[in-house]
C-alpha cells in the first residue's frame, strides 16, 4: 500500500465558525473529510458531521455566541472526536433543543445504535462534547 | 451541489384516487431556507388533511435538519390521530440522509411503513380499504 493510501493517523483540527455553524458546504465537506471517514466509515461521518451542524446551529439560535471559536478535532490514534465550544449555552442548548424537537434525545440514540459513546463536560471556560467511537459497529451496507 | 444550499425545496401534494394524499418533497427542506420560502414550504406542508392515507415521497430531497424532520412529523402525527396510515418512500442509494426522521417515525409503529418502493407503498396504504 502506498503511503498515499494509508488512512490517515495524525489528529486533525477542523475550525468551525459561527458562520459554518448554520451552513451546509461545511456540513457536506466534514462528511466527507478523510480522517473522520478513515475512523469508522461513511455512516459515522454523517452522524457526527450533522450532529456538529445541529449543535452549533442550536447553539447561535439560542445565544451562544461564542461558538465562533468552535472546534473540532479527530483523533483517529484514539478514535476520539472531540467537539469545543466557548462559553456556557450548552445547558440552554440542550434544554431548547429537548424540548423544541427532541432532536437530542435522537441524536443520542442514533449515536448509541451505532456503538458511539458521548459526553459533554467543562473545561477550561469550554462546552467539550466527546465522541468515543471505539465500540462502534462498522457500515452496514444498506442500513439506515 | 453545496453552492444551492439556501435555495427552497419545492412541496407537491397530488391526490391519490380518492382516499389518499401523496406528498412530494424535493431539494432543500431545512431551517436554513429562505425565510418567506421556508415560511410556503411549512404552509404546503401543513394544509395536507382529510384523508385516510398519506404517501410521502423523499426520493429527491437533498437536504433535510431536524426542523425538516419535524415538520414532516407533525404531517405524519396528524394522519396517524385520525387513525390513517402514512407510507414514506425514499432513495435507497442515500442510506445516511433520513436516519434522524426514521427515528422519530418509529414511535408510531404499525401505522407508518418506510421503504424504497412506490408500489408497494401504495400497495400497503390500500389494504386497509379492499
Amino acid at each position: 500500500m502506498s503511503a498515499a493510501s494509508d488512512p490517515p493517523t495524525a489528529a486533525a483540527r477542523v475550525s468551525l465558525g459561527l458562520a459554518a455553524a448554520r451552513r451546509w458546504p461545511e456540513t457536506e465537506a466534514l462528511r466527507r473529510h478523510e480522517t473522520l471517514l478513515a475512523l469508522r466509515g461513511e455512516r459515522v461521518a454523517w452522524l457526527v458531521a450533522d450532529g456538529v451542524r445541529e449543535l452549533l446551529a442550536n447553539a447561535a439560535t439560542y445565544g451562544a455566541l461564542t461558538c465562533e471559536a468552535a472546534e473540532l478535532v479527530i483523533d483517529p490514534a484514539v478514535a476520539v472526536v472531540t467537539l469545543r465550544i466557548q462559553g456556557n449555552e450548552f445547558d440552554s442548548v440542550q434544554a431548547a433543543t429537548s424540548s423544541a424537537n427532541r432532536w437530542l434525545h435522537r441524536f443520542d440514540r442514533m449515536l448509541r445504535s451505532d456503538g458511539v459513546s458521548w459526553s459533554w463536560r467543562r473545561e477550561q471556560g469550554m462546552n467539550v462534547i466527546e465522541f468515543r467511537l471505539t465500540g462502534l459497529r462498522p457500515d452496514r451496507g444498506g442500513d439506515a | 451541489m453545496t453552492s444551492d444550499w439556501k435555495r427552497p425545496g419545492t412541496v407537491l401534494v397530488e391526490a391519490l384516487g380518492e382516499q389518499f394524499w401523496r406528498v412530494s418533497v424535493s431539494g432543500n427542506f431545512h431551517r436554513d431556507v429562505e425565510g418567506p420560502a421556508r415560511d410556503a414550504l411549512v404552509a404546503a406542508v401543513r394544509k395536507v388533511t382529510g384523508r385516510s392515507g398519506l404517501l410521502i415521497d423523499l426520493r429527491d430531497i437533498v437536504r433535510i435538519d431536524s426542523w425538516g424532520e419535524w415538520e414532516l412529523t407533525y404531517l405524519v402525527e396528524v394522519f396517524v390521530a385520525a387513525s390513517g396510515r402514512v407510507a414514506v418512500v425514499s432513495d435507497e442509494h442515500r442510506p445516511h440522509l433520513l436516519r434522524g426522521l426514521l427515528e422519530l417515525l418509529r414511535e408510531y409503529g404499525e401505522s407508518v411503513l418506510y421503504g424504497f418502493d412506490e408500489a408497494a407503498a401504495r400497495a400497503w396504504l390500500a389494504e386497509e380499504h379492499t
